[in-house]
């Protein structure tokens, strides 16, 4: 399936989600988790957002399942990144970069800033 | 971490719609529970609100994804021709009796021309031109309403359905249909049925004020005769009653979105009939009183709010017919086994 929003930014909600499941299929808590240090502990992502993004990557065809396992009687469910959704990631990573360089790049021309 | 607070997250999980319950309930609750706090028996606050406004975002898409489909597409194009017939119907009863009491107006015959055009373009397949004039025709209700409320207050405030039957018109017909849509969904028949009914309806009712005795005195009241009531009353049966008909067979998923796209029109009415009477009678007693801030909310909020609620229903209603129909699938395959 063809990417929804292909042209348009992830979210950072998203892009944590994407990075996270980068490393390794996870579940929903794993991804709360990984998202809290992969930005520093400046983001604790809440299930209903959580949930209301994987929604939309599934259905956009940006991550899948990985597999189901049942802990405590309750249904823990594994995604995984797609083809189609590294491919996404590595674009928003990119276009990420590129701000973050011309950004950079001009604070150092002002003279001073965090260059 | 305890059954009370499994318990509480499972009662917020059912803010969501049942279609994102079906599919993520089970692990969400998982996920709630894993972060919590040992020893933690209710949702924190910020857990609360996230799942609150997600809830909210879930249902305002379903909702919102469920009049993309093609049921609704089929009664916003019948709603469309429907809409158009009751206008030509409504305004040549206005420009009959007009012309009963002398010549009507010339904005009377200003106000049928649009519609006409509009019902012949969607009959005959003009759907973008049928759109086209119809908001044209609403931009000059719109006109005539304000100039209206200045001159007859009351008057504009309790003939305030025929513009929310104007816009819903509007609104129906700019739905992307294929050309014909709305007659062709409606079948000719029906079509031809409906168009007799609103006739009969409208044209008897002039018929009424011409035999029965319909006139306004010097001074703007309006006097009837002794047969005017019982002439109109029953071509307003005879019509209803062959509109009815034409909606007799006409599938249930059609038949009901028609019923909740027009909505709107009987809420507006009804608000007005029950909820204004008041403000209708100081006018008489005491004179002109200006509609507060709160009123005109009353009077734009309550159609959307009703058309909103039969959408609500109509999906409800569906959802439960289809679990029904699986339930008992499920009970003959386990009653076989």
């Amino acid at each position: 399936m063809m990417p929804r929003m292909a042209n348009l930014t992830l979210g950072e909600p998203a892009f944590l989600i994407l990075t996270a499941l980068a490393a390794q299929p996870q579940h929903g808590y794993g991804m709360i988790e990984d998202a809290r240090r992969i930005s520093d502990g400046r983001v604790r992502l809440r299930a209903g957002t959580l949930y209301t993004v994987l929604d939309r990557l599934r259905s956009d065809g940006l991550i899948e399942i990985d597999r189901e396992e049942v802990v405590q009687s309750r249904l823990r469910r594994y995604y995984r990144l797609t083809t189609a959704g590294a491919d996404r990631l590595a674009v928003e990573a990119e276009r990420l970069r590129h701000n973050a360089t011309v950004a950079t790049t001009r604070l150092a021309a002002l003279g001073g800033g965090a260059a | 971490m305890s059954a009370d607070l499994e318990a509480r997250y499972r009662r917020m999980l059912r803010w969501y719609p049942w279609e994102h319950r079906r599919a993520y309930e089970e692990e969400m609750l998982d996920t709630l529970l894993a972060g919590a706090r040992p020893g933690q028996r209710r949702p924190g606050p910020v857990d609360t609100v996230d799942l609150l406004l997600s809830a909210a975002r879930h249902r305002v898409g379903l909702t919102a994804r469920g009049l993309a489909t093609a049921e609704w597409r089929d009664a916003a194009a019948a709603t469309g021709v429907l809409g158009a017939l009751l206008l030509v119907g409504l305004r040549l009863a206005t420009a009959g009796r007009g012309y009963h009491l002398g010549g009507p107006a010339p904005e009377q015959w200003l106000r049928l021309l649009p519609w006409v055009l509009v019902a012949v373009a969607a009959a005959t397949g003009l759907r973008w031109v049928a759109a086209g004039v119809a908001w044209l025709a609403v931009a000059g209700e719109t006109a005539l309403l304000v100039t209206r409320y200045s001159d007859a207050p009351t008057s504009a405030v309790f003939t305030l359905w025929a513009f929310t039957l104007a816009v819903v018109t509007a609104v129906a017909l700019t739905v992307p249909a294929p050309p014909r849509h709305g007659v062709a969904v409606l079948g000719v028949r029906r079509v031809a049925l409906v168009t007799a009914g609103v006739l009969v309806a409208q044209l008897g009712s002039v018929a009424a004020a011409v035999v029965g005795g319909y006139g306004h005195l010097a001074d703007g009241r309006v006097v009837v005769g002794p047969y005017f009531r019982p002439i109109d009353t029953a071509s307003y049966l005879a019509g209803g009653l062959l509109i009815v008909l034409a909606s007799w067979r006409l599938a249930p998923p059609l038949r009901l979105r028609i019923i909740v796209l027009l909505a709107p029109v009987a809420a507006t009415l009804a608000t007005a009939e029950y909820g204004f009477d008041g403000w209708r009678d100081s006018y008489v007693r005491i004179g002109y009183v200006p509609l507060a801030a709160a009123q005109w909310a009353i009077l734009a909020l309550i159609p959307i709010l009703a058309f909103a609620l039969g959408v609500v229903l109509i999906r409800r209603h569906e959802q439960r017919t289809r679990l029904l129909a699986l339930g008992r699938t499920a009970d003959r395959v386990t009653q076989v086994s």
